[in-house]
């Protein structure tokens, strides 16, 4: 499967993550920077399954927070984005990524 | 080295019908098994290797590397005992643990030397558990500044307080996330595994949610304790 900046995107196998409360905290084990998702970002994160697209994905975030569909999409690929430059994401089937400190 | 350290650990040890016992070798013998849990501390030429029931320590031959490989061994033998190592002083004032945590110079000797003598259970590592529901606060062997017999003892655990130094006592109250950013940069943890991450994380996101946290502005003097929660 191949990925485009579309996606889609699976969690780096890296790291480990847990939510709390409404947010998600992020940590490598080699680093100890915590990642922190608000609450429509650990939505998206909980979702990314390394088969769903940034349109999928952001059709969900449209239908469980009642936004555009526009502005879902923009705040999708604007996460993704932002996750995969920091190798939080990786591409879909490739194997864990180093994060950098 | 054995005489200061069975001095040293003493209080810490048990008579168990079966103990954990941790032998001090030149090289690594064969166990029988795989190790669990194994780590290089190259910058002392020293190593560990955790078994059950056992574990040997290669080149701890002063009592600093010892004490650091103690270290690194309890780090892995609390993940399943729902438990972690936190740099920070353990004061226990009317039966409850208050812990003291932050980075070297941030105040834990201060705060150590500034209360009663005995009430003190360790100025550097504070070891949290949770037990039957509760988290309970050890005293560790391991000491900074402070030196000290620790105390192998422990009590419910009041709260976890981020400290900084400050003119003026202050002291305000964290939400889970905030004390878990708070505490992070200071838990002791030495493997590099993402399954044992994933269980550190376990442990320190029920902690947050458990245990009320703080930062905790204070003036070097005893007047702390009146802005601190009952």
């Amino acid at each position: 499967m191949s990925t485009t900046p579309e996606g889609p995107w699976q969690k780096n196998p890296s790291l480990a993550w847990r939510e709390i409360d409404d947010e998600t905290v992020i940590i490598s084990p080699t680093e100890s920077v915590m990642h922190e998702l608000n609450e429509t970002g650990s939505f998206l994160w909980k979702n990314i399954d390394g088969l769903r697209t940034a349109a999928e994905l952001a059709a969900m975030l449209a239908t469980e927070y009642e936004v555009t569909p526009g502005t879902a999409l923009a705040d999708t690929e604007a996460l993704l984005q932002q996750l995969a430059s920091s190798k939080l994401l990786v591409p879909a089937g490739a194997a864990s990524a180093e994060v950098p400190r | 080295m054995f005489s200061e350290a069975s001095e040293r650990y003493q209080a810490f040890a048990t008579h168990q019908e079966e103990p954990f016992a941790i032998y001090l070798r030149n090289f690594f013998s064969a166990n029988g098994g795989s190790a669990e849990f194994s780590y290089e501390f190259e910058a002392h030429q020293a190593a560990l290797r955790a078994f059950s029931g056992e574990s040997q320590f290669v080149g701890a031959n002063n009592a600093y590397t010892l004490d650091a490989l103690l270290r690194i061994l309890l780090t892995w033998m609390l993940l399943p005992r729902t438990g972690f190592l936190l740099h920070a002083a353990t004061v226990v004032h009317d039966g409850r643990a208050y812990i003291f945590t932050g980075r070297s110079g941030a105040g834990k000797s201060t705060v150590a030397a500034l209360s009663p003598a005995g009430s003190v259970w360790t100025d550097e590592i504070s070891l949290l558990r949770r037990e039957q529901g509760e988290w309970r606060a050890y005293g560790t062997p391991f000491w900074g500044e402070f030196r000290a017999a620790g105390s192998n003892s422990s009590a419910p655990v009041a709260g976890i307080f981020g400290l900084s130094q400050a003119r003026e006592n202050h002291v305000e109250a964290l939400g889970p996330v905030g004390l878990l950013r708070n505490i992070l940069s200071n838990v002791l943890f030495f493997s590099g595994e993402v399954a044992a991450t994933q269980r550190l994380l376990e442990i320190l996101g029920q902690a947050v949610k458990e245990i009320p946290g703080y930062n905790l502005a204070f003036r070097k003097d005893k007047t702390f304790w009146e802005v601190l929660p009952s």
